[in-house]
């Protein structure tokens, strides 16, 4: 019996770059095979290979890429092979309806009649509230998730024997995401689809995947059925992969006194431009204290307004209400000089965060110059002990972010902010842009530096799991209040509030077994 | 851990910009030595060797290579003094308008709100503005010479530095290192003139080709129209103006000059276009 | 929408005031306007009589209260020269310039609109470099020098085309061609870039994977946002073809606004002058704004429902 999509020694060139180098797998009639790895491993390059999408300048090269009916899912495009993709924010064309850009790949594979019909069927199908008004409207009008949503109804529009999905809901919330990936596993089993599931989330994989294929440098490692292989993973790097997963952490009992503490802290932010306003509310009323040697998390969606309240913490942006006291002083009172160096902030996009024109020797002297009395040579010994504390070696002063890498660039901009000696930092998201191996190492060096030098902190992030593993205490956010607070312990094990058992609810974690897990099962 | 490498950026060679930048080079030098290599007088007058032809035509008188103007003047050494004028009010008109245009889209880029409102007004109201025709009515009320001409292209030029500059420093206002420098307690003027700056420099230098090739296209339009630099100095515009009643049996007059304009704003506009390109594949 | 609307509607009033006092400033200010309308031969009595007559002894503000009324009522004053009313003048010379910058964008869009999307759809080959050296060409030829030639070629040795006046359509080829090959550069480059760009989109991706044919992926889903930018950059040009048909219109002697205003420049016939950069102001602002309407009807992105 022939499986209903079969590839064999499948390899991608780009340039000099082999980007993934002879891989074979086969996809059952109703099956999902997940294909994990963390980026660069080629996985992307797999799917759009086999779609026949890839880049100019990428060749590739295979021994057989066959669909049962022996064509290939590159010539049966949107009809008997569809696709869906990572960026729903940008994956709808801006200036078509979106009932027009349904209709149009049924119309171009199916003929004129029953388009409409098809659409509104669909939406419905996959749960777009609304589906005729919805068909009028732009992409712009919606949401992420309901883009998304979209998309894969038009991947369905022909029904496809196969789905190639390439990380669907990674830009997504974490509520949307769980809810998304449900509803791919149910239109998958429903429909009898065979699905390539691609994603960098082994949480998202054992949810939806019957089995996994696990990459890394363009070759798959390892092939097995998702139980078995996330049990007992047999290759050391699936084992390296599945170790990384951030585990809870032991939260302290902390009972210094406060370092920093914010009281009913309000900002509001209009837009649009004149003769158009508009009144965001981004924080209505956040009170919070920080101890002296704490973590304390911040948690919630996108748009919960925690970002707003870092940005004030850090003193990028100003309160119009409330007030943030640090040491015991109103930090309108600190000279803003002095306020810097002793709070210091870690971004979360480690890219963007550097000067692409300045190497990182000057990167770090900057602060030191500005804070410190330290002469040239003796800026010099710091800047290499400090690149020692966050385990770089001391060539890397010379080096321009660029020919950093991901991890490399986000250490370089925590001992930017470690340099000035700081008590308090605010990491806003620091490890959401990494890889999960990448991203363990980080929480690591975050745990020795607080521990060596006895920082207090604030760790923002979206993610229940991280935040676990690394804070004392958290206090979790919706539409601009704080809705939870107390010990990590505490409120991971029995939250109180809806929202805050919404985002336990959707951290996707593997239980010994391999199996999917989440909080409210 | 990998190795870093000392540069990353691969410098592949780019002919466009190499012909350019080579060009250039030679217009430059013609410029600065422009008193040894004259073979006569530029100003001098001899009637008696009215129009005489190129080397290349019967009846080309020896020694003036390239013939001579109506007055008898060696059209040589005029168009070598003429590369003279065409770099400097090149060079002049786009470090005013680039003075001004950057400091405003920066300051717009950056700052954003009213500032931004105002200073994009102000950008609309200079492209509103007909450059030619303002700068003409300027000259024709000032009075022409080299400096007003350039003062006033110069003072006229500055809205795509502006336009560039504002984008490029709109995009990176939210960049996180420049909130990193912010909150480490910088001021102000740092973060534009060392974070933000170097980070926009690159389309900034192609718009400098472009304005110094269109400032030097300007100067010669304004002189071929009589309302620029005045005789009896030896702009290429000029020069084609008063060519230009003789073309017919001395067509030199205006294909010499007019090639010479071409060839420099050529240059120009090829390193520029070098640098696009190059920055594309850098990004 | 409205408030997109009013928004530019606002700005366009502003750029309009400032204009208009630069234009004062031009006509009252930097020269005597008294002179002016006095001529060469009058006596200083006469001067100040015509001053006093005038109010060109009036505060500068009153003087440009008056002007923004008279302009307002069409009255942009009289020619210094002939005496005649300026609007006259200048509206008798518009359609020539009009049709001439009409002509020069067509010329203009013709060549680099194609040009633009081929190129865009194989970077790098052949085709795209041409394209490209195009466009540098274009961009580095002195639009004056290239008139020049094309008289001599065309005009005077091989006498095809009429080189001179705007009594015809065949007097407006060669011009055209001048006038356009001095637009087509950042048009061509814009296409090519904007299609590039949008080549490249998740969205086209999309199309791409949904199977569309690449015929409608291209034709109807890339040049439809492609097109955008271009429609702005357009107006733009065409806004500058007005004001710069100064050059082209000396030469080929058009009688369009551009050769007035040199004519009116060589002798400082300021009313002249100062209604034609009003004029050409005015034309950019409208242009813009229509330009700004139709990328708002092509753009649903722009017309949020408020």
């Amino acid at each position: 019996m022939t499986a209903l999509l079969t590839v064999d020694n499948l390899s991608v060139r780009i340039g000099a770059v082999e980007a993934v180098r002879g891989i074979s797998f086969a996809i059952e009639r109703g099956e999902t095979l997940a294909l994990v790895g963390e980026s660069g491993s080629g996985k992307s390059m797999t799917a759009l290979a086999l779609m026949g999408l890839l880049p100019r300048g990428a060749r590739m090269q295979a021994d057989r890429i066959a669909m049962a009916s022996g064509a290939a899912p590159a010539t049966v495009r949107g009809d008997r092979a569809a696709m869906i993709f990572q960026e729903p924010m940008t994956a709808l064309n801006p200036v078509y309806t979106i009932g027009d850009q349904l209709m149009a790949v049924w119309r171009r594979h199916k003929g004129p009649a029953g388009a409409r019909e098809r659409a509104l069927q669909l939406l419905d199908r996959v749960a777009v509230p609304d589906p005729v008004g919805r068909m009028e409207q732009y992409p712009h009008q919606m949401s992420g998730g309901q883009r998304q949503r979209v998309l894969i109804a038009m991947a369905l529009m022909c029904g496809p024997d196969i789905l190639i999905a390439d990380e669907p809901t990674t830009a997504l919330d974490v509520t949307t995401q769980l809810r998304l990936l449900d509803l791919l596993a149910e239109l998958q089993a429903d429909l009898g689809l065979g699905m390539l599931f691609i994603s960098h989330d082994l949480g998202a994989v054992a949810r939806v995947g019957h089995r996994v294929a696990v990459m890394k440098d363009g070759a798959v490692v390892e092939q097995g059925e998702t139980r078995r292989l996330l049990s007992a993973p047999s290759h050391p790097y699936t084992r390296r992969l599945i170790e990384s997963l951030p585990k809870p952490g032991e939260p302290r009992t902390i009972t210094e006194p406060p370092l920093l503490a914010a009281r009913d802290l309000r900002r509001s932010y209009r837009s649009g431009a004149l003769f158009q306003r508009r009144v965001l509310e981004a924080l209505k009323g956040v009170s919070l204290i920080v101890r002296r040697g704490e973590t304390l998390g911040i948690v919630g969606e996108s748009g919960c307004g925690k970002s707003t309240l870092s940005r004030i913490l850090i003193g990028l942006d100003d309160a119009d209400g409330g007030q943030v006291t640090f040491d015991g002083s109103p930090v309108e009172t600190m000279v803003p000089r002095e306020r810097a160096r002793r709070i210091q902030p870690v971004f979360q996009d480690p890219a963007g965060s550097l000067n692409p024109s300045w190497t990182v020797a000057r990167i770090l002297d900057l602060p030191l110059r500005l804070h410190t009395a330290l002469s040239r040579t003796e800026r010099r010994a710091r800047i290499e002990s400090l690149l020692r504390d966050v385990g770089l070696p001391s060539r890397a002063a010379n080096a321009r972010p660029r020919a950093l890498s991901g991890g490399q660039r986000q250490r370089v901009a925590i001992a930017r902010a470690l340099a000035a000696e700081p008590e308090l930092l605010v990491c806003d998201e620091p490890t959401s842009a990494l890889d999960v191996s990448v991203q363990a190492q980080i929480l690591e060096l975050l745990k020795r530096l607080r521990e060596e030098r006895g920082l207090s902190m604030v760790f923002v992030s979206h993610d229940l799991a991280v935040v676990e593993a690394l804070c004392d205490r958290v206090v979790i956010m919706d539409a601009g209040t704080i809705v939870e607070e107390g010990p990590a312990d505490r409120v991971f094990v029995a939250p109180q509030h809806p929202r805050t058992k919404a985002l336990k609810a959707a951290i996707l974690g593997i239980d010994a077994s391999g199996a999917s897990v989440t909080a409210a099962e | 851990m990998t190795v870093f490498p000392e540069s990353d950026r691969v410098h592949q060679r780019h002919w466009g910009f190499l012909i350019g930048a080579g060009l250039l080079g030679v217009a430059a030098i013609v410029a600065i030595f422009a008193p040894f290599i004259t073979p006569h007088d530029p100003f001098q007058q001899d009637l008696a060797l009215r129009l005489k032809p190129p080397f290349w035509h019967e009846g080309a008188e020896p020694g003036y290579l390239l013939g001579t103007d109506q007055l008898g003047r060696d059209y040589l050494s005029r168009l070598i003094y003429g590369t003279r004028i065409s770099l400097v009010l090149g060079l002049g008109a786009v470090l005013i308008s680039g003075l001004i245009g950057i400091t405003l889209g920066i300051v717009a880029g950056y700052f954003g709100g009213w500032i931004d409102t105002a200073i994009s007004a102000l950008i609309t109201t200079r492209l509103s503005l007909p450059v030619v025709l303002v700068a003409l009515a300027i000259v024709a009320i000032v009075g022409g010479s080299l400096t007003v001409v350039l003062l006033v292209i110069g003072l006229l030029l500055w809205d795509q530095f502006a336009v560039v500059a504002r984008t490029a420093t709109m995009s990176l206002r939210n960049a996180e290192y420049i909130a990193a420098a912010r909150a480490m307690g910088t001021s102000r003027l740092h973060i534009l003139v060392r974070e933000v700056l170097p980070n926009i420099r690159a389309p900034l230098i192609v718009v400098a080709t472009v304005e110094m090739a269109n400032a030097i296209l300007i100067e010669a339009a304004l002189s071929f129209l009589g309302l620029g630099v005045q005789a009896p100095l030896p702009s290429w515009g000029l020069m084609l103006s008063e060519g230009k009643n003789f073309m017919f049996f001395s067509p030199w007059l205006i294909t010499l000059p007019g090639v010479c304009l071409f060839t420099l704003t050529l240059a120009i506009n090829l390193m520029g276009d070098g640098l696009r390109d190059v920055q594309a594949r850098d990004r | 929408m409205t408030g997109f609307l009013l928004r530019r509607l606002a700005l366009a009033l502003f750029v309009l005031v400032t204009i208009s006092v630069i234009t004062f400033v031009l006509s009252h200010v930097a020269v005597d306007p008294a002179l002016g309308v006095a001529g060469d031969s009058a006596t200083d009595e006469d001067i100040a009589a015509i001053r006093a007559q005038y109010g060109f002894d009036r505060p500068y503000l009153v003087q440009y209260a008056a002007y923004i009324g008279n302009v307002l009522s069409g009255d942009f004053g009289r020619s210094y020269l002939s005496g005649e009313p300026v609007i006259g003048l200048v509206a008798e010379r518009v359609p020539a310039t009009a049709l001439l910058a009409f002509l020069s964008i067509v010329f203009a869009l013709a060549l680099s609109v194609p040009l633009g999307v081929l190129a865009a759809l194989h970077p790098n080959s052949l085709l795209d470099r041409l394209a490209l050296s195009l466009a540098v060409f274009g961009q580095a030829i002195p639009n004056f020098w290239a008139g020049l030639l094309l008289i001599l070629v065309f005009g005077l040795n091989l006498g095809w085309l009429p080189i001179s006046g705007s009594s015809s359509l065949a007097h407006f080829v060669l011009p055209s061609i001048t006038l356009g090959t001095f637009a087509m550069p950042a048009l061509m480059r814009l296409v090519r870039a904007g299609m590039i760009e949008v080549l490249d989109a998740d969205y086209i991706r999309t199309a791409r994977a949904m199977g569309l044919k690449e015929r409608t992926v291209l034709w109807k889903y890339a040049l439809r946002n492609a097109v955008l930018p271009v429609v702005s950059l357009t107006a733009v040009q065409f806004g500058f073809m007005l004001g710069g048909s100064i050059v082209v219109e000396s030469i080929f002697a058009i009688q369009g606004i551009g050769y007035l205003a040199w004519q009116s420049m060589s002798r400082a016939d300021m009313p002249v002058i100062q209604a034609i950069v009003l004029l050409v102001s005015m034309a950019y602002i409208v242009l813009t704004l229509a330009a700004d309407l139709l990328n708002a009807a092509l753009d649903p992105r722009l017309r949020r429902a408020s």
